[in-house]
């Protein structure tokens, strides 16, 4: 009898984010690296895979994929060097140093726990409070971060950027990535990579 | 009439006042990994930045604000890193300034998010976004990397929690340089 209770304030389990199917994908590559996109619109696979709708609260989640292609060297990621504009103006830059998502999308991160944490401090308070932690933990820990990636080696994460909820489907994106050979000189200009979705 | 503003301003004061709860960040413990004769006569700089000493975890509930300062914690592991590799770690503002210095390592903390348990007895989990940066002599970044790491621990009680979460902060700061460690020596150690 207590089971029920006890089972229904177990702390919420979001599961990873599979590697998507690569119909889905889309790509740019050379011979140093394969960058890869995958836009996460359902709102299901948004709630299965960040425990909420994100698209209503003006976030648009982008996985990306980084593959070095190189047997020899290795390449440099630096999340300060993922852009995203949409009809031809920047929504997702890194303005924080500290700060691997858009200020958007970091607000919808806030409106997303906030959204939550409004509700009344009743008995299913606490789990509520606890489910919204979870939730915010977990958008943190699917972020893409910088990272340095040896031969033959990949990386992935999300980018989260800013979508206006009633035109996110009409809106023209790009993403911009930079990679850079390691040892990087200090001013090097490295690889660009574009990729409209 | 002051006879009821003087009590009635102290009830206001207790019901509207704002406690700020800290909770103690307990330093590394984790075994030196290398014996002596195993670092290198080198020298490495380790960069400590105001945003690094002033890294903290923050989280504001019905009013009351609970904090754990992670920077002296994050400095003195990152420090006791080096020093298991170098025979001189110097401590510097900004990468540059040491002629002799072979690396400096920049860490970073970028991100610190907690979930809480909805009972005292579930598990609390601190997960940490703390990315390094290692530049050589000239200028060169040979490493860029991020370690996301986590403790985890019992929520605890009203009389058992600042002693839980203080185990659990230990356990994420074990687990942060724990993983540098792996990210950071096979860069460092061939100097």
């Amino acid at each position: 009898m207590a089971a029920g209770p006890i089972a229904g304030c177990a702390t919420l389990h979001i599961p990873d984010f599979p590697v998507p199917p690569a119909a889905g994908l889309k790509q740019a590559a050379d011979e140093h690296a394969e960058v890869n996109l995958y836009v996460v619109r359902d709102q299901g696979d948004q709630r299965t895979y960040f425990g909420t709708e994100l698209a209503p609260k003006g976030v648009l989640p982008v996985w990306l994929s980084v593959r070095n292609k190189s047997a020899h060297e290795s390449i440099a990621l630096d999340f300060r060097d993922v852009r995203i504009d949409a009809q031809g103006r920047a929504i997702a830059e890194p303005e924080r140093a500290h700060a691997p998502v858009n200020t958007a999308g970091e607000q919808g991160v806030v409106l997303v726990g906030a959204a939550l944490l409004s509700l009344p401090l009743l008995f299913g308070g606490a789990k509520m409070l606890s489910d919204s932690s979870e939730i915010k933990r977990n958008i943190m820990a699917k972020q893409l971060y910088s990272a340095t990636i040896p031969p033959g080696g990949s990386t992935s994460g999300f980018v989260y950027t800013a979508v206006d909820p009633a035109a996110q489907t009409s809106w023209n994106y790009e993403m911009s990535v930079i990679l850079r050979a390691v040892p990087v000189p200090p001013g090097d200009a490295g690889w660009h990579y574009i990729i409209a979705f | 009439m002051m006879r009821f503003v003087r009590p009635a301003a102290v009830m206001a004061a207790l019901l509207l006042g704002a406690c700020t709860h800290t909770f103690e960040v307990p330093q590394s413990t984790l075994a030196k990994s290398a014996a002596t004769a195993e670092r290198s006569d080198a020298v490495a700089a380790l960069v400590v930045t105001p945003d690094l000493r002033a890294a903290k975890w923050s989280e504001s509930m019905m009013g009351d604000t609970f904090e754990a300062p992670l920077g002296d914690a994050l400095i003195a592991g990152a420090k006791q890193l080096l020093l298991d590799m170098f025979s001189t770690v110097e401590v510097v503002p900004t990468p540059g300034g040491i002629p002799n210095a072979l690396y400096y390592v920049a860490p970073t903390m970028l991100r610190i998010e907690h979930t809480q348990a909805a009972w005292a007895f579930g598990e609390q989990v601190f997960t940490m976004a703390v990315e390094w940066r290692v530049t050589d002599r000239d200028g060169q970044t040979v490493l860029v990397d991020t370690i996301i790491s986590e403790g985890r621990g019992r929520q605890g009680n009203v009389f058992t929690y600042k002693g839980d979460t203080k185990t659990t902060l230990g356990r994420l700061i074990n687990d942060t340089f724990a993983k540098a460690e792996g990210k950071l020596s096979p860069v460092l150690r061939h100097s």
